[in-house]
């Protein structure tokens, strides 16, 4: 009795023990989810950011008067078909 | 880029590579894969994506000069195939043109060229000394001894008229604006603000920057 009684006492022991690690455990989990959705939103909107960036870079008088070609794959069977070169300018949204 | 960019473009496949960090734009990271890190940088590809040079200056120009480099490039490596020698100083300036040498390794192969002419001799020395001002910009970011010594050095370069690369480096025009600012010499300040004006006429920064260094040299003329 005494030795069930001690195995109750353990089962209890390890359900009171396991409530107590989850519960943090799952604040903690409630909490990441919290911090990874602002994450992601923070993604979302610094993508949104970058996109904005480069319509911006593109609207630039230089690329439509330059006639720049903005895929490189298309570029390339031009170069190839034309027996041209190619002149690469590799820019960021926000360098000259 | 003015009108005489679409004399030259026609001649090529302008591509317009712009980093932009959006996920899954493509060809982000084209011009790493292609060895390169700084922006702006400005390449010839040929239709495979090989690099073959790149232009020494951001100028028309300069991109006409690249080009040519390139195709005479590809002449001089017939020529040399069929078994032609004595083409070492072509070698070395069109390699320079293209960028395929730079650096101690362009000092040493320009300090090797034996017998040349007059007018020969003088370009090797030019392109040396335009590998000094490089050195000269990077140890100008050193401490302000540092900067004065560079700057009187590159002071003496600009004065010997010997190395005209010199003044299309905003680098070159920085130091020495500085020292002039550092030396209180208005004449020098001034003369950095019309190198800025004559190598940059469509740069909006350097075209500001050169109006803050006349006001500079205005204010230190007003003392």
């Amino acid at each position: 009795m005494r030795r069930l009684c001690t195995l109750e006492n353990m089962k209890y022991g390890i359900t009171v023990l396991t409530l107590l690690m989850a519960a943090p455990l799952g604040l903690a989990t409630s909490a990441a989810q919290t911090a990874r959705g602002t994450t992601q939103e923070e993604g979302a909107e610094r993508q949104a950011e970058l996109q904005s960036e480069l319509e911006k870079k593109l609207a630039k008088d230089f690329v439509g008067k330059g006639g720049w070609l903005l895929d490189y794959g298309k570029a390339c069977t031009e170069a190839a078909e034309e027996k041209k070169l190619l002149f690469v300018y590799f820019t960021r949204t926000f360098a000259p | 880029m003015d009108e005489s960019f679409n004399g030259f473009a026609a001649k090529v496949v302008p591509y317009l590579n712009v980093m932009t960090r959006i996920e899954g734009h493509p060809d982000d990271d084209l011009m790493t894969e292609k060895g390169y890190r700084g922006h702006p940088t400005l390449a010839f590809l040929d239709a495979d994506g090989v690099v073959l040079g790149r232009p020494l200056a951001r100028t028309v120009k300069s991109f006409e000069e690249t080009l040519q480099a390139i195709g005479d490039l590809a002449k001089l490596d017939a020529r040399e195939a069929k078994g032609e020698k004595g083409l070492e100083y072509e070698r070395f300036l069109l390699e320079y043109l293209v960028m395929k040498l730079r650096g101690a390794n362009l000092t040493k192969r320009g300090l090797a060229l034996k017998g040349l002419d007059e007018t020969r001799q003088a370009r090797v020395d030019e392109i040396v000394l335009g590998v000094e001002v490089d050195a000269l910009v990077l140890q100008s970011l050193g401490d302000a001894e540092a900067l004065a010594k560079a700057g009187r050095r590159m002071l003496e370069i600009l004065e010997s008229g010997r190395c005209p690369k010199m003044e299309e480096s905003a680098n070159a025009w920085s130091i020495l604006a500085r020292h002039g600012e550092a030396v209180e010499d208005a004449a020098l300040i001034e003369r950095c603000a019309a190198g800025l004006r004559k190598n940059f006429p469509d740069e909006e920064r350097m075209t500001s920057w050169a109006s803050s260094l006349e006001k500079k040299a205005a204010a230190i003329r007003a003392r």
